[in-house]
């Protein structure tokens, strides 16, 4: 048996793995899906200090009160900033760090800064503290999964996005396993250039395995069968 | 498939019920056992501004964001106050009511009123009540929890509930779970018996009982499981 912790992105929650949650748990798996503070279900707690040391605290605390150990940890697009800082904090208790079309990075880099879309962030949200829902839907087309987006995406905090990760060594000197997951988009999704750039990059580099879907950035919602055959493939490697 | 939602007691975490979770999963159900704000996994979230009504709050909007019907909810011990507090709000979606060796409450008491819990609390900080020592046979098992048990804000203990109608008088089926070993220490003058008796000869509720000190979901957690599976009958 594994243990999966999966970390969603910005403006969702927890609720945004329903989907793929199933999937893994009838292959026998623990999975748990921490909403992190001021989204979601924890959307009553947002304040204007909600910042990414929160968000990482969130998912740290989670593998130590639960005591796991040898996870599979999951970040979708912005849970890629929270991943990383976990791992850097809690290396002992990581066996594959998976970044689903996510955000990689570097110490010192915020999500604002990498996030290749000037204009997008540069208006500052109208309550001086909380982004507003990106418009778009994240590559979700089908009526009934937008609905679903629409009753329950909120506006994120705007410190998680602008605070600089803290990472202490790079990603690769550490023993536990790296994946990346690129959505490729299809003809009316484009895949985002950032995550493009990214996936190239980490597919040059041994230290990563890369895959790709063919399909819009909230993969988790719109091709979870898939997503699912890749993140349980991690287990046998995890179990050796 | 079923959803049973797990409300953990006072000083605890979603880390207590780690031993029931994979018994309902097996069963084929979904299990979400959030922990309350300023505990567990969320004691990075204390402040003195943490409330009763926020732990209703808590869970109010896991029913909300996870879009469930048709629920279990379960309130072990102090998680008795925050279940009768969703009541008047989520009582369209629960179709089953567990108190498990927990407060009962009546509309306006809080868990002080209800003269159940140990009448002198020692305060930390002016806002933080040091948790209970619980008692585990095993060393190893005791620091475990040692390490996990944290302080719980105070006006989660002084903020009344309320009840627009008891909860006898909802659709849903009640159940009541007794743990028959004493507490040690113990929880208050009666601890859970006060609740017991009022409920153990009314029809409108299911009344069972586990040969257990408090500490069920670690210490016997296939016995509550099967008795939590029970209701679904």
């Amino acid at each position: 048996m594994a243990i999966y912790v999966l970390v969603h992105g910005a403006w969702h929650g927890g609720w945004c793995w329903r989907k793929l949650t199933p999937l893994l748990r009838d292959a026998g798996h623990e999975v748990f899906t921490p909403t992190l503070t001021g989204l979601g279900e924890r959307a009553h707690l947002a304040t204007p200090e909600t910042s990414l040391a929160t968000h990482t605290q969130d998912i740290a605390n989670v593998l130590f009160y639960e005591d796991l150990r040898d996870v599979i940890l999951a970040g979708h697009s912005y849970g890629g900033m929270v991943i990383s800082g976990v791992a850097d904090q809690m290396p002992e208790r990581i066996g594959h760090l998976a970044y689903i079309d996510a955000f990689v990075p570097a110490d010192g880099q915020s999500m604002l800064e990498l996030r290749s879309a000037p204009g997008a962030s540069a208006l500052p949200p109208p309550d001086g503290w909380r982004q507003p829902v990106l418009p778009g839907y994240f590559g979700v087309t089908d009526i009934e999964d937008v609905a679903w987006l629409e009753r329950n995406l909120v506006p994120q905090p705007l410190r998680t996005l602008s605070d600089k990760a803290r990472i202490s060594q790079p990603l690769e000197a550490r023993p536990f396993a790296r994946s990346y997951i690129y959505a490729a988009g299809t003809d009316s999704t484009p895949p985002a250039p950032h995550f493009t750039a990214t996936y190239s990059r980490l597919g040059r580099d041994p230290a990563w395995e890369v895959h790709k879907l063919p399909t819009g950035h909230d993969m988790m919602v719109t091709m979870p069968g898939e997503l699912a055959q890749i993140l349980l493939a991690m287990t046998s490697e995890a179990l050796g | 498939m079923t959803s049973f939602v797990l409300v953990h007691g006072a000083w605890g975490g979603s880390y207590g019920w780690r031993k029931v979770r994979p018994l309902l999963e097996a069963a084929g159900h979904d299990v979400f056992t959030p922990s309350l704000t300023g505990l567990g996994e969320r004691s990075h979230l204390a402040t003195p501004a943490v409330n009763l009504s926020t732990h209703i709050e808590d869970v109010a909007n896991v029913i909300r964001f996870e879009e469930l019907r048709d629920i279990v909810l379960v309130g072990y011990s102090y998680g008795g106050m925050v279940v009768t507090g969703l009541v008047d709000r989520c009582a369209g979606v629960i179709s089953h009511l567990v108190y498990l060796d927990a407060f009962l409450p009546q509309d306006g008491q809080s868990l002080y009123a209800t003269g159940q819990a140990s009448p002198t609390p020692a305060v930390e900080n002016g806002w933080l009540i040091p948790p209970i020592p619980r008692r585990f046979d095993d060393p190893v098992e005791q620091a475990w929890n040692d390490a996990r048990r944290v302080s719980h804000p105070r006006d989660c203990f002084t903020e009344a509930v309320s009840l627009a109608k008891p909860v006898e008088e909802h659709e849903f089926s009640l159940t009541y779970i007794k743990a028959m070993l004493p507490a040690a220490p113990s929880t208050g003058p009666q601890g859970f018996w006060v609740f017991a008796g009022r409920v153990k000869n009314n029809p409108r509720w299911r009344y069972r009982e586990v040969d257990c000190d408090h500490m069920v979901p670690q210490k016997k957690p296939r016995e509550l499981a099967e008795l939590l599976l029970e209701v679904l009958e």
